[in-house]
């Protein structure tokens, strides 16, 4: 490892297109690009993978399995040594899991003390995709204690480490901003993908409610648990998102941005008055104006329009949240001392049963409104709606597990999207120029036009909002 | 008042070869055997857990009886012309007005759910021929699933009528795929609805839950059943592995490893390797 730091420490920063085109060219070995991510690891994340982390580190790890990680590169090395440019395009390339996707033979934890450390005895649907294609498995991610919440303060954000990189899947946004990794899956209930990539500056996929497998993972709310892709460019993680449906087809060129001048003429992409309605940290607000900005120089024409009458709303995610959480925490209700405070304190809080009437008209209510969105966006001939991903940007860590602290509103507008099914690609604007810390847009595509709401990020960044590089921490 | 989700009602080709597979391959425990009051039809109740699966063989007693495979849902219910009427007002086709149960114990009434699934209700005489005292086998019933084109229909028909409770499990606002989760007691009731509609049986499968899933599995292999093909494999929300095998009328029956949906007993340990149980009570 440590001859490999003198040679290949820049290999780290390589998203995936990238690292998957010199390992076919064999410019470099799978067994050397994931030496590079161990180093960085090893340099940037503060030590060993801990439980409860430390205030000044990252530790974006809850496991690191480096044996095994070596024996899939050197597999996928031999793959590309026998199948050339006909690998898939995820050969070889080190990822990091939620610790909430279980892998055969390895414990599943969730950050928690509540589950036993025993070997998983089946793949998730997502890891045997991923290890089909080729992917290196480096360790498991920390997620907000069983991805319950938006903090994940167990890891630090690493463009300040005293940040929150924000939740649930905080470990894995965290490991691909420093470098760590190119690429690591999280999932988004209500809003865990694309918060933690707002604020750690790297770009998310949450695709339509239903379009990727769930099977073996740690269930929180079922009937929104969504996993999704996180890289540090758009096109990277749709890479993924592929991969993780079982489709990696060995090329990016389906997701290629297109050559046109103008590339975004015609489309038609909504501003709406849900984000007028919050206090907008400034660097937000900034970042959605330079944005819309760019969509109007890339073609787009920006269109203001009424939303469509609420049908259903936050009360009615939290309504069938509650009730899908608790019955599947129900299985560790004699271990209730072992959850961390404020996840106890979720649980123990809320109506233990929320009755089955309401439960059921919440859902009633989510298909109406879902229905609705469709015929707004077709009516209007939209092709994305654009919002900050969060009011705020990263909040200071340190209160997320504290049941009696006051939390920042970063989740404001982050729970319609998975009300509707609708897919969300999250992609930094930029930094901030007052707080230096990155800056996260959403754009909504109609539900199941997952593919052209991404090509639409693709555009958007490759053009002009590029994608961060590593966080300065790494490099520094 | 409609009490419990009784059983699931199979039209079998051939009683021998099922109560092979239920009772001998499966190890549920036959509570009752007998013929049908009112015909030449054979009667069945095999016991999973505090769960029954209702055996009929011999020829359809009248053209509308339909075809072979899982063939109606059995309810009970405590006032049975009240609870046939309600139904019928809240949607329901009603098919057989209330009489004489076939097997000569309590009466008996038949209704059309929206989605054209065979409701049966039950006023029973006597104790029930399953509970939750039983003691539970290798395999305990956790759910029948049935598909309806109609999905917020179902809900509202078990729901809201019939008095169930919506579990709070599903897979996804999927617009293609719907499902809902509803509970009377321990047993459960699993609707599927498809976009565009799916030809096929509208009672979909019959599922079980056992200790181990492999282990079940080797246990039908030493009975002749096989697993359908890829199976096993593991199961949704990472709660263990499942697998699919076919009953000898083809009929779907599923096998999990996780802990039963709404609280029921837990399998018990392992499945024997030979004949797993004996009749306990033939007739009433």
């Amino acid at each position: 490892m440590t001859s490999c730091h003198a040679t290949t420490p820049e290999l780290a920063d390589l998203g995936i297109v990238q690292a998957a085109r010199g390992l076919r060219a064999r410019e470099y070995s799978a067994v050397e690009l994931l030496a590079a991510c161990q180093t960085r690891i090893a340099r940037v994340n503060g030590g060993p993978p801990s439980f409860d982390g430390d205030p000044s580190r990252i530790n974006a790890w809850v496991r690191l399995y480096p044996q095994k990680a070596l024996v899939a590169a050197r597999e996928a090395d031999r793959t590309l040594g026998i199948r050339g440019r006909d690998s898939p395009l995820m050969t070889g390339i080190p990822v990091g899991l939620k610790d909430i996707f279980a892998v055969q033979g390895l414990p599943l934890t969730a950050s928690s003390r509540v589950l036993n450390e025993r070997p998983e005895r089946v793949n998730s649907t997502v890891w045997e995709n991923l290890a089909h294609a080729g992917a290196v498995l480096v360790g498991h991610t920390h997620t907000h204690e069983f991805a319950f919440a938006g903090s994940c303060d167990q890891s630090g954000n690493p463009w300040n480490a005293a940040a929150s990189p924000g939740g649930s899947s905080g470990g894995s946004a965290a490991a691909v901003a420093a470098g760590m990794v190119p690429a690591a899956v999280g999932t988004d209930t209500g809003g865990s993908v694309r918060v933690p990539a707002a604020f750690c500056g790297i770009s998310a996929i949450r695709p339509s409610t239903g379009r990727i497998g769930t099977v073996g993972v740690h269930p929180l709310a079922p009937t929104f648990d969504t996993p999704g892709p996180m890289a540090r460019s758009v096109a990277d993680a749709a890479v993924l998102l592929s991969a993780m449906e079982g489709r990696d087809r060995g090329r990016p060129d389906g997701f290629a941005a297109t050559g046109k001048a103008r590339p975004l003429t015609g489309r038609r992409i909504a501003l709406t008055s849900r984000p007028d309605a919050l206090d907008l940290d400034p660097d937000v607000a900034e970042g959605y104006e330079q944005t819309q900005l760019a969509l109007i120089r890339l073609g787009a024409s920006l269109v203001h329009v009424e939303l469509p009458p609420p049908l259903a709303g936050v009360e009615d995610f939290e309504t069938i949240f509650q009730a899908e959480a608790q019955f599947h925490h129900r299985a560790y209700s004699d271990r209730l001392a072992l959850y961390r405070a404020s996840t106890r304190a979720t649980l123990t809080r809320s109506a233990p049963d929320t009755r089955s009437r309401e439960y059921q008209r919440a859902r009633h209510n989510r298909r109406r409104e879902s229905e609705s969105w469709r015929a707004w966006m077709k009516h209007h001939h939209l092709d994305a709606v654009l919002e900050p991903v969060s009011p705020v940007l990263a909040p200071l860590r340190g209160h997320g597990y504290d049941p009696d602290a006051a939390q920042p509103p970063l989740g404001a507008l982050v729970l319609q999207w998975p009300l509707l099914g609708f897919p969300v690609v999250a992609l930094p604007s930029g930094v901030g120029s007052r707080s230096g810390m990155p800056i996260g847009m959403a754009l909504i595509g109609n539900r199941n036009g997952d593919d052209a709401v991404i090509r639409l990020a693709i555009d958007l960044q490759e053009r002009e909002l590029p994608s961060l590089p590593v966080s300065p921490m790494a490099l520094g | 008042m409609i009490r419990e989700l009784n059983h699931v009602g199979l039209f079998v080709q051939d009683m021998g070869k099922s109560l092979s597979f239920y009772r001998n391959a499966l190890g549920g425990t036959v509570t009752f055997r007998g013929v049908r009051t009112a015909g030449p039809n054979e009667i069945a109740y095999v016991r999973f857990g505090s769960g029954l699966v209702e055996l009929i063989s011999g020829p359809a007693p009248d053209p509308s009886w339909g075809d072979r495979g899982l063939h109606h849902l059995g309810f009970i219910s405590d006032d049975l012309d009240a609870d046939y009427s309600l139904l019928a007002e809240a949607g329901a086709t009603p098919w057989r007005p209330p009489t004489q149960a076939g097997t000569g114990g309590g009466r008996v009434a038949f209704l059309l759910d929206p989605n054209g699934i065979r409701v049966e209700l039950l006023e029973r005489e006597g104790k029930p021929q399953a509970s939750e005292a039983d003691p539970p086998g290798p395999a305990v019933l956790d759910h029948f699933s049935i598909t309806a084109a109609n999905h917020d229909a179902a809900t509202s028909f078990y729901g809201d009528a019939m008095g169930m409770e919506t579990l709070p499990l599903g897979t996804g606002t999927n617009a293609a795929h719907q499902v809902s989760y509803l509970a009377m007691g321990p047993d459960v009731l699993e609707i599927h609805s498809y976009t565009p509609p799916r030809s096929g049986s509208l009672i979909g499968h019959i599922a079980f839950c056992v200790a181990d899933v492999p282990e079940a599995l080797n246990a039908l292999a030493r009975n002749g059943i096989g697993a359908a093909p890829g199976y096993p494999r593991p199961a949704r929300g990472n709660s263990g592995s499942m697998a699919l095998v076919h009953d000898p009328d083809g009929n779907e029956v599923e096998l999990l490893d996780r802990l039963p949906l709404h609280g029921g007993a837990s399998p018990s340990a392992a499945f024997g390797t030979d004949e797993q149980s004996a009749e306990v009570a033939v007739g009433r």
